[in-house]
């Protein structure tokens, strides 16, 4: 049981992940600690969805090992495995199945784990999210982006699990539902003792969201920072230290200089 | 309380229902909205549902027997007591076209009974799965769309011998193909989408994201396909009959009665040109509410 | 006042749905001289329908009207098809947010924008071709002849945003409608993209008008930002006086996104929808 607590619960050793003839992401190590927020960060092609992918079982492991509690995860992930990790995805708009309700899909997970007392792990969950009964029976079609993105929150955590991979969960969101839903993680997070390894392209929400953060570019590692490090601007890399002054927005000067 | 069943049509009609059984009538509701909107569609869904009504009280509807031969009144011209004439037996053509009806819709519910569900099956696994079993399954496919359809069940009627349940049997052997390649179509679009990746993140087997989450998906395109199908069907199982490889007489299905009545289309053009004219309507009713369908259930129309 | 380039006065647009008409715009009024402009909302704002209305790019089902459309002087309500499309196509012009999109996928590069040429400007296919390898010079191409013979997907995000542009910049249009041009960019791209729009449009003396849903950028970009809530225009101010903003979405738009130096774990301040802000 000790054990448990000080090991980290998800740990990636030399991660590589390739498509066909494509290298998407290389040789990248990390451990997530129990209970923190660790920020996966960088441009798109950078290899952070896929290492949240790979993690998760829907990319392939080609080299290195990613362990869960200690043990490496198999090709097949174990029960405890499915229950302790789940996912949130990018676009509230592609994760959630069309053609269901909102009360069928948050039964999907229930169903396949065969679990009891569905209705009332579905209420629970529901209001978790700020919503309440009266959305479990529309239609994906029928809800605004962030209560979309609630339900896909609420279906992630219907089974109780220690770690959620989000990948993205606020990039497709109007900046004022961006703050509801990462006040809502933050809530939850707090409230229910989850771990997180959030992936971003925006500093600023990352900052917001985790304690460490890992730059990555073109599938590689660039930098590991702490939430501190970031924040004051104290980088090491030349990359790390380019996206930190490209999340200031434009500053006509600055920025022209360097383009022209 | 007595307020709850208009409660509840309130919540189907604005599409805010609060249980599973009334969002399923808010769908059908709002899928109604959407047809009503389409004359040409609504024009369809009538002829078929006249034509399942005439099936279903062919019996009662039709005035004679549609066997009963009556040597005395040969080849008698449409009049007030035989409105579409008699046939060279002395058979009541509206009768027959009438029991007509029941043989069309048998033919095309059995069709779409065995094609469908194999080619949706076959589509839906092969697109989802990829790899061998998709190259395996397509190339099967390709091989049975290599074959001209009417040539095929020619071939088949021709070894199992000729008759009605052979035709049907021939007609959804043939007719399999374009199925599969549409469940597999829609299938690949939803292969990599993330609520597929969602329900596999939480270990669901194969066979259940198939049946439970891919499955659905496929319905409304293969629906409209089935339905735009249906056509041809009839077409293809009246030339069997016509050709005197599906029913056999005396039936009175549509392409026998045809096959009959060209022997006597100059002197008697009634006998033939009922059942041909049925045959149209009935072909023209698949199609109409075919495109009406795909208008309706084709998310590529909704804007 | 007679000099604005373009002055819009009660901009409605109304779509007909089965649920009856849905008023999309509502009253929109601006005017601009040759300057940057940011228009500013959340989805459903109207902030893209605004630009859309403007290029007559609105769907068939929408109904437009306005008391008053004026380009530099002219009165596109009263005007010919004709005329209208030779506006719209020449003297204004259009960026959109993904470039992928814009570009004919079955044709090169160069093509492209002389064709562009050819029609905007009515050049030869020689001159045509000297302009494109000038205009993709002038947005950063450091080899326009190889990009000329490139088809669209064999070009990055970042390139595909600089052709756009040099396809835009070919026609030398007045007046410049750039949707979330940025938004599908990485940041560090982004900002390339933007500081070569600010040369282009300065150099060249147009009117600008950025539709973002991204205050901050705009109001670093622009030189006036218009603020958009349900159809209307909620506030209208110099995006240096941004911080003085009276109305509560604005304050409450500024306020929601995080900071770099935001402390973890620290909520956000969200923004309370009012809704009074659709009739005020």
């Amino acid at each position: 049981m000790d054990n448990g607590m000080t090991q980290a619960p998800l740990s990636v050793a030399g991660l590589g992940v390739e498509f066909s003839d494509f290298r998407a992401v290389r040789d990248v190590s990390f451990d997530v600690r129990h209970g923190e927020s660790f920020g996966l960060v960088g441009e798109s092609g950078s290899g952070k969805s896929t290492i949240l992918r790979a993690i998760g079982g829907l990319a392939p492991i080609s080299h290195g090992t990613v362990r869960f509690r200690g043990e490496p995860v198999r090709a097949t992930r174990s029960r405890a495995f499915r229950r302790a990790v789940q996912m949130v995805f990018q676009d509230p708009y592609g994760s959630l199945h069309p053609r269901q309700t909102v009360e069928r899909q948050l039964s999907e997970p229930i169903r396949i784990l065969g679990l009891d007392d569905r209705m009332d792990r579905i209420r629970q969950a529901i209001e978790q999210v700020g919503l309440n009964a009266s959305f479990l029976y529309r239609f994906p079609h029928q809800l605004s982006g962030g209560q979309r993105q609630r339900i896909a929150i609420a279906r992630a955590l219907l089974v109780q699990p220690e770690i959620l991979l989000l990948d993205e969960p606020t990039s497709a969101l109007d900046v004022s539902v961006q703050a509801e839903v990462l006040n809502l993680l933050m809530d939850l997070r707090e409230t229910r003792g989850l771990t997180y390894l959030f992936v971003s392209h925006d500093l600023a929400v990352v900052g917001a969201m985790c304690e460490r953060i890992l730059v990555m570019r073109n599938g590689e590692a660039v930098e590991l920072l702490t939430g501190d490090q970031m924040r004051s601007g104290r980088v090491s890399t030349d990359y790390a230290r380019q996206l930190l002054r490209a999340s200031e927005g434009y500053q006509p000067g600055i920025t022209r200089r360097e383009a022209g | 309380m007595t307020d709850i069943s208009t409660g509840a049509f309130e919540r189907i009609r604005t599409g805010l229902p609060s249980s599973p059984g009334e969002a399923r009538l808010a769908q059908a509701w709002r899928g109604w909205q959407l047809l009503r909107a389409s004359p040409a569609a609504l024009t369809g869904l009538a002829i078929i549902l006249a034509l399942l009504l005439v099936a279903l009280f062919a019996p009662q509807l039709a005035p004679e027997t549609p066997y009963g031969q009556a040597l005395d009144r040969q080849l008698v011209p449409p009049s007030w007591d035989h409105p579409f004439g008699t046939d060279e037996f002395g058979r009541d053509v509206l009768s027959r076209v009438i029991n007509g009806a029941r043989y069309t819709l048998y033919i095309v519910v059995l069709v779409a009974v065995i094609a469908a569900p194999v080619g949706l099956l076959v589509g839906a696994s092969s697109g989802y799965l990829g790899g061998w079993i998709d190259t395996l399954f397509m190339r099967i496919t390709d091989i049975a769309l290599a074959f001209p359809r009417l040539i095929l069940a020619l071939a088949f009627v021709t070894a199992f011998g000729p008759g009605l349940n052979n035709a049907i049997i021939a007609i959804a052997l043939t007719g399999w193909p374009p199925y599969v390649r549409i469940a597999r179509a829609e299938a690949l679009t939803m292969r990599k989408s993330d609520y597929i990746a969602a329900v596999e993140l939480m270990g669901a087997s194969r066979l259940r994201i198939i049946l439970v989450h891919v499955v659905p998906l496929c319905l409304p395109s293969l629906f409209v396909r089935m339905t735009l199908d249906m056509a041809g069907v009839i077409l293809i199982a009246a030339g069997l009959g016509f050709l005197g490889l599906g029913a056999q007489p005396p039936a009175a299905e549509w392409g026998v009665m045809l096959s009959n009545g060209k022997e006597y289309l100059l002197s008697g053009w009634w006998v033939a040109t009922f059942p041909g004219l049925a045959i149209f309507f009935v072909c023209m009713g698949f199609n109409l509410l075919g495109d009406g369908l795909r208008d309706i259930l084709d998310p590529r129309h909704e804007a | 006042m007679q000099d604005h380039l373009l002055d819009i006065r009660n901009l409605r647009v109304t779509f007909a749905t089965p649920a009856g008409p849905n008023e999309a715009l509502r009253g929109v009024s601006f005017a601009m001289g040759r300057e940057k402009i940011g228009i500013v909302g959340e989805s459903g704002s109207g902030k893209s329908l605004t630009g859309k209305s403007i290029l007559g790019l609105t769907p068939g089902r929408a109904s437009v009207t306005a008391d008053r459309l004026m380009f530099d002087g002219q009165d596109m309500l009263t005007m010919p098809p004709r005329q209208l499309r030779q506006i719209r196509g020449r003297r204004i012009g259009l960026v959109m947010q993904d470039p992928k999109y814009c570009l004919n996928p079955v044709k090169t590069v160069g093509r492209q924008i002389a064709t562009a040429a050819i029609a905007g400007r009515g050049m030869t296919m020689a001159a045509a071709r000297a302009e494109t390898v000038r205009v993709l010079r002038a947005v950063q191409i450091s080899d326009p002849e190889r990009v000329m013979r490139a088809y669209p997907h064999e070009v990055s995000g970042g390139m595909a945003q600089r052709i756009m542009l040099a396809m835009m910049v070919v026609c030398e249009p007045d007046l410049l409608i750039a949707d979330e041009p940025t938004s599908a960019l990485d940041v560090t791209v982004q900002l390339e993209v933007l500081a070569l729009l600010d040369q282009l449009i300065t150099a060249r003396g147009m009117g600008l008008i950025f539709i973002s849903h991204d205050l901050r950028l705009v109001s670093q970009f622009c030189d006036r930002v218009i603020v958009m809530y349900a159809g209307r225009i909620v506030e209208s101010l110099a995006a240096n006086q941004l911080h003085n903003a009276q109305h509560p979405y604005t304050r409450g738009l500024m306020n929601c996104l995080p900071a770099i130096d935001h402390k973890p774990g620290q909520r956000l301040p969200v923004l309370k929808r009012e809704a009074s802000w659709i009739t005020e």
